[in-house]
């Protein structure tokens, strides 16, 4: 494979991309000299909408037909049957230093209702060098901490989220995949789940609506586990062994 | 009338001429923000603020200068400043429930260049965001590198460089994470 193509064919490609880009209408802004109330009319429904579950949502490349349930924590894994679609559905994807609600270390410790953990293995890890916190309502939040990847810049070498399950009102988090994806393992003795290869995260909606909230393509693996009322979830490049070992290896953090 | 006539009625109170200079510049400034932001309604609220508050700046703005990429930077700055805020979140989570605009034809051939088109803004957007807007401004509105500088508000020999960086990671990023692309014939 020649790595190293020409740039000019990447200039030419991207010139052609942009001149085919299927832009929305321009919206006329003239005669407009004043603001208008849209956005915040459209602030007040989003946050009617975030009356909303959480909810881990893997799923391959293909429809399918839900079969039936497990439960783990604040996590629900349906399996489906994967049926071929004729196309692959549109995949919007958001990186997950997008995620709103970024905030130090420090001051999401103040604000969860629980003992935030890190890991300490590996020992070189050390603190997360981004924090989101996402504060849905007075009970319900999403701390998603993020080690970047020292070799890549804006890549992310491992991130952990921390659910407080507890908290989710009526309804959990929930994985929809095909079986083939899906391992049950163990963390500290517990059961926990191992999910290999590409799916969909997605933050579903509630109050039995259907539709989600969030989509994003997940690259790496991901290891699902609980410890008391609290929900893990570790996306990394790592193997089951080192995630585990990983997993194994949170303890308090203390400022 | 030029735009610098045009900016000189303008901040006197000629609505016509300030109609005029908008029409003029609202297609790139709301694809600008439509590139950075991946939404239309966030795109035209931007580019609205944009106006706004370039017509509350107008009799201070230097009539020497061009307009369009001044335009283009308060947009970019805007643009910024939302996908860092809290409310890039509601956003997002509106824009999950938007409908995915209608393809024009997702057969054969046109679906496939759909499918290059999409992996190579993907790409794209995983570039770090100086990266991503100065492709934006130099690829896909079509600015010239001086025209860039401005809007960016740095010197032209960093457009220079900062682009050939882009590109360099941009062309990583393909071969790391999107080698279908890298397979296809263009690239």
């Amino acid at each position: 494979m020649s790595d190293q193509q020409p740039i000019e064919q990447l200039e030419s490609r991207l010139r052609e991309l942009a001149a085919t880009l299927p832009y929305p209408p321009t919206p006329n802004l003239a005669a407009r000299r004043s603001r208008r109330s849209r956005s915040m009319r459209r602030l007040r429904l989003t946050l009617g909408l975030l009356a909303a579950l959480l909810a881990l949502l893997a799923v391959p490349q293909v429809r399918a037909a839900v079969a039936r349930a497990l439960q783990l924590g604040a996590v629900s894994i349906l399996f489906e049957t994967p049926t071929p679609a004729p196309t692959p559905a549109p995949t919007p994807v958001v990186s997950l230093l997008d995620l709103a609600g970024e905030t130090t270390l420090q001051q999401a410790v103040q604000v969860v209702p629980y003992t935030v953990r890190l890991p300490s293995y590996p020992a070189e890890l050390g603190p997360p060098d981004r924090a989101f916190l996402q504060v849905f309502d007075a009970k319900r939040s999403m701390l998603v901490l993020v080690w970047l990847d020292p070799q890549q810049p804006d890549g992310i070498g491992m991130s952990l989220t921390t659910l407080d399950s507890s908290t989710i009102a009526d309804k959990r988090f929930v994985v929809k995949t095909g079986s083939e994806i899906i391992e049950e393992v163990r963390v500290g003795g517990r059961r926990a789940l191992w999910l290999r290869g590409p799916h969909f995260l997605e933050i579903q909606r509630g109050d039995g609506q259907s539709g989600y909230d969030l989509r994003r393509l997940v690259q790496g693996e991901v290891l699902i586990w609980t410890d008391g009322a609290l929900t893990y979830r570790l996306e990394s490049h790592l193997s089951l062994a080192e995630a585990i070992r990983v997993a194994e290896s949170l303890h308090d953090y203390s400022p | 009338m030029s735009d610098s006539d045009l900016i000189i009625a303008a901040s006197r109170g000629d609505d016509a001429a300030w109609e005029l200079l908008v029409r003029t510049h609202q297609q790139l400034v709301f694809r600008l923000a439509y590139l950075m932001l991946g939404s239309a309604d966030e795109a035209e609220d931007i580019a609205q603020e944009t106006f706004i508050r370039a017509s509350a700046a107008l009799a201070r703005f230097d009539t020497e200068r061009a307009l369009g990429p001044w335009l283009l930077s308060i947009a970019a700055n805007l643009a910024r400043n939302r996908r860092r805020s809290i409310g890039r979140y509601l956003a997002l989570l509106r824009r999950a429930f938007a409908p995915e605009p209608a393809s024009e034809d997702s057969l054969g051939a046109r679906a496939a260049a759909a499918w290059e088109s999409q992996a190579l803004l993907q790409a794209i957007g995983r570039l770090p965001s100086r990266d991503r807007e100065v492709i934006y401004l130099r690829y896909f509105l079509d600015l010239s590198e001086a025209e860039t500088a401005a809007a960016l508000q740095i010197a032209v020999g960093t457009v220079k460089s900062r682009l050939s960086r882009a590109l360099a990671r941009l062309r990583l990023i393909i071969d790391r994470e999107f080698p279908a692309l890298r397979e296809e014939r263009y690239l």
